[in-house]
């Protein structure tokens, strides 16, 4: 399908965007819609979404760049982002186009061979005001991943819109207001599409006018239109909910928030999100004494046509540390004891520890530890209940608690990932421990609510010496493969390929390939600064090419490595390469 | 006049801030000033946007200004932050770099509450949370409220915190509950309807949802025991390089304590407590 992307010079300013085609000349494209197919089994050379697949593998099929030729890859292209803020950049590439989300909702599409820009479009959203300080500062830290369905792309804002853009135009198809950003809510992750849905997860939810109620939504791919959406920290059909907030009632919960995206079975047709901890953070604080409060640190899994509740199993019960567990669910089949099972595999929250469960009905197969951790004391066996480990929870104002991983993982967004041809899950985690206490005095200013417990500085677990640490387990029993731990956080996500190399980088710069079956070391490059974001890779015109965004970092955990100098500007930037000699 | 001059010559003679390994602080470097702010004979006092005391905050500012021979100007500083704090210190550090001296309306937090590169002044004000019930209520403390029953509180507040720390000394059979809201007018919605017996709310927050009249919106306050030092001290934060101003500020405000001018404005807006500070 043919479609006209320019008419010449045009700028348009609509009411609520700024869309700007580039260059003064008329262009033509070629641009497939994503159909649900597609959706469902992506060409081999296109990056169509978060993860790629809607599995969540991160994982491509291209091969073209491989451990024999790796050490020749170049810089193809380079860009430089929009906006200062967090570098947590998921470059998603549809037919040759490159389409990158950048902070305060910025969209570039540009030629993903040449880097040519294509069209801009900036977000026009409100002032947020003085009275708005968490949307101020969310406009920094943005999760930047958007969605493609039919000739469109989709993308969630800072200020709770859900708006589908003209793929080939970036013109403004719809703009839907899905929850009000002036009690609190917003967007941190991009949205999901499948089954003709678009499915987000809300943030937002630990500001008080957000009270009892944090929302993973379900509309129509084509106009937005509402279809359903499941509170998180409210469940009618199951009274475990309200028993584990102890009394507590709906209007004083807040929390559980589902700030990344979610993961799609085609033919369970249920929709996997993960939640985060409960507000406050403490259990002092909150008030809900040893209660699990239920649905934070949760994979819940919904019918993607109902929004009815399937299953639900709890990471961490009884958080108290702000260890929460949103993070990404991967799919994937896998034979135990001789029998194909489907299951959902995942190192949910910070606290870092592993699992795997069946994602028909929430199962337990195995959990496994990978940084050091002291908030789980146990998992029992047979059901999966996790132990929370009271020696850790503070009982008394003041009182200082050591907690591993700290606040900002262990895990964190940095995503992993899955390779069909070794049965490896590939973890970036980091190795930290912080010390917590209930606040002994009072909100900063009084009478506004804000507050938080008092937490000390990062440290290295005992007897550690590296922060960076990243994890290979077989799928199947959680066992340890292979790890490789090196001063330097991994500040980027990972993506596996058929060419038999993961890819990750650091807080060093260094953005690297390793060979999947072993570790080893195969190729990496020294960039302007922290990588980060989703590294992805695709394929135009028989060239496989690899994006890597770099940029501002709040995770390389610079005081635990200072001898990793750190740079003062941000250089948020996309690195795109290719092999040397390769054609175009 | 030498006054005028000194304090000029300290305020802005410190090197700018460099944040760029503050752990607690992720705002982007390029947002930050890093040039000496030149405002003459002004002194910039940044008070929370919606706060329930921003009229008292503003009065001592132009008194403190006042007595450091400087003229005051006001900056709206950021609100609405989440429950847990996250991006408030972002928020603190972006505008005592690049839009005020002094930020007002401080709860001097003990412990440790602030980060190494903030320092904080006397308090000039000690603002109480009180103790309220409906006027139904037979209770004239909270000491008479039957064990067993609901007290709501301002989440994280001290208010809470006292009370928490308090009710968790005792034995179960003899402990309150306690139900933190994060909105004052639900807090006391929740009391006029019955759900809760009493609350303890920062008297300011009181003054605003009954629009300054308590017992016209059916409420009264009680005492506080078996509670005790349920007065938050007030006072200002500062950039630590800035230790001559702060210096200042702390003899100020000794001044006006002392005068009775930190007593007269606190009347003025209806402000129970202590001048000067618990």
């Amino acid at each position: 399908m043919r479609r006209d992307t320019l008419t010449g010079l045009l700028a348009m300013t609509a009411l609520v965007a700024l869309v700007v085609p580039a260059g003064a000349q008329t262009a033509t494209r070629d641009y497939a819609p994503v159909t649900n197919d597609v959706l469902l089994d992506p060409p081999d050379g296109d990056w169509i979404m978060w993860r790629r697949t809607l599995n969540n593998w991160g994982y491509s099929p291209l091969n073209q760049v491989n451990r024999d030729n790796v050490e020749n890859l170049e810089l193809a292209w380079a860009w430089p982002m929009a906006e200062l803020g967090q570098q947590e950049l998921a470059p998603i590439e549809r037919d040759g186009i490159i389409f990158l989300a950048t902070n305060n909702n910025v969209v570039e599409a540009l030629d993903a061979a040449t880097g040519d820009l294509i069209w801009t479009y900036r977000n026009v959203r409100p002032d947020f005001g003085a009275s708005a300080g968490y949307h101020n500062g969310q406009v920094t830290r943005q999760k930047n991943s958007v969605a493609l369905w039919g000739e469109n792309v989709i993308l969630t804002t800072v200020d709770a819109r859900l708006i589908s853009l003209d793929a080939v135009s970036g013109e403004v198809v719809w703009d839907l207001q899905v929850n009000d950003w002036q009690k609190g809510y917003s967007y941190t992750a991009g949205p999901l599409v499948a089954d003709g849905k678009i499915f987000t997860g809300t943030s937002g939810c630990s500001i008080t006018g957000t009270a009892g109620a944090c929302w993973i939504t379900a509309h129509n791919a084509d106009t937005g239109e509402e279809i359903w959406r499941f509170n998180t920290l409210d469940d009618p059909n199951n009274p475990l909910v309200d028993e584990s907030w102890r009394g507590v009632p709906l209007e004083n919960r807040w929390g559980a928030t589902p700030w990344a995206t979610g993961a799609y079975d085609p033919d369970l047709d249920l929709v996997y999100y993960g939640t985060g901890m409960p507000i406050p953070y403490t259990e002092i604080s909150r008030g809900t004494g040893d209660g699990d409060v239920l649905y934070t640190n949760s994979t819940l899994a919904i019918e993607a046509d109902t929004g009815t509740l399937r299953w639900y199993f709890q990471h961490l019960p009884r958080d108290n540390w702000d260890l929460d567990s949103p993070f990404e669910r991967l799919l994937i089949d896998a034979e135990i004891g001789g029998t194909m099972r489907n299951l959902l595999v995942s190192v949910p929250g910070k606290m870092s520890i592993a699992f795997g469960l069946d994602r028909g009905t929430g199962e337990f197969f195995w959990a496994t530890d990978t940084v050091f951790q002291n908030v789980v004391s146990g998992i029992d066996e047979k059901t999966g209940r996790v132990f929370t480990n009271v020696a850790t929870i503070p009982t008394a104002v003041g009182e200082e608690k050591l907690f591993c991983p700290a606040i900002a993982g262990g895990k964190l967004w940095m995503a992993t990932a899955y390779s069909p041809d070794t049965g490896g899950f590939y973890i970036p985690v980091a190795n930290t421990c912080q010390s917590i206490a209930p606040r002994v005095g009072v909100e900063f200013t009084p009478g506004n609510s804000v507050a938080s417990s008092q937490t000390g500085p990062r440290t290295l677990p005992d007897g550690e010496t590296m922060v960076g640490s990243l994890h290979v387990l077989d799928v199947v029993d959680g066992e340890h493969i292979w790890t490789i731990e090196q001063p330097a956080r991994f500040t980027s996500s990972l993506f596996t390929t058929a060419g038999g190399i993961v890819f990750g980088g650091d807080a060093g710069r260094y953005f690297s390939a390793y060979n999947d079956e072993t570790g080893e070391l195969l190729w990496q490059v020294r960039l302007n600064a922290p990588i980060g974001g989703y590294p992805m890779t695709y394929e135009v015109d028989g060239v496989q090419y690899i994006a890597v965004p770099a940029g501002r970092s709040n995770q390389t955990e610079a005081a635990v490595t200072p001898s990793i100098g750190m740079p003062i500007g941000s250089g948020n930037s996309v690195f795109v390469f290719k092999l040397r000699n390769a054609l175009r | 006049m030498w006054l005028r001059t000194l304090a000029l010559g300290f305020l802005f003679a410190a090197p700018p801030a460099m944040a760029q390994l503050m752990d607690d602080v992720t705002v982007p470097n390029e947002w930050l000033q890093n040039w000496r702010r030149t405002e003459g004979d002004q002194i910039a006092f940044c008070v929370a946007h919606g706060s329930d005391t921003a009229a008292f905050e503003q009065a001592v500012g132009e008194e403190l200004a006042a007595a450091l021979l400087l003229k005051p100007v006001f900056v709206e500083s950021q609100s609405g932050f989440s429950i847990d704090g996250m991006g408030y210190l972002d928020a603190v550090l972006l505008s005592l770099t690049n839009e005020c001296d002094v930020m007002l309306g401080m709860a001097l937090v003990t412990g440790g509450g602030y980060p190494d590169w903030l320092t904080v002044t006397r308090p000039y004000a000690g603002v109480p949370f009180l103790v309220t019930t409906t006027q139904n209520a037979a209770y004239r403390s909270l000491g008479d409220v039957p064990p067993g029953r609901t007290i709501g509180t301002q989440i994280v507040s001290a208010g809470d915190t006292m009370l928490y720390a308090y009710v968790s000394q005792l034995p179960p059979s003899e402990q309150w509950r306690r139900l933190p809201y994060g909105d004052s007018g639900r807090l006391v919605e929740r009391l006029r309807d019955g759900t809760l017996d009493a609350i303890i709310i920062y008297e300011p927050a009181l003054m605003t949802v009954t629009e300054g009249d308590p017992a016209a919106a059916g409420l009264q306050v009680i005492a506080a025991e078996p509670l005790r030092d349920l007065e938050v001290p007030i006072g200002a934060v500062l950039l630590s390089r800035n230790i001559f101003l702060r210096t200042q500020l702390d003899s100020a405000i000794a001044s006006l304590v002392a005068d009775g001018t930190i007593a007269r404005l606190m009347a003025e807006h209806g402000l129970g407590g202590t001048p000067g500070g618990p």
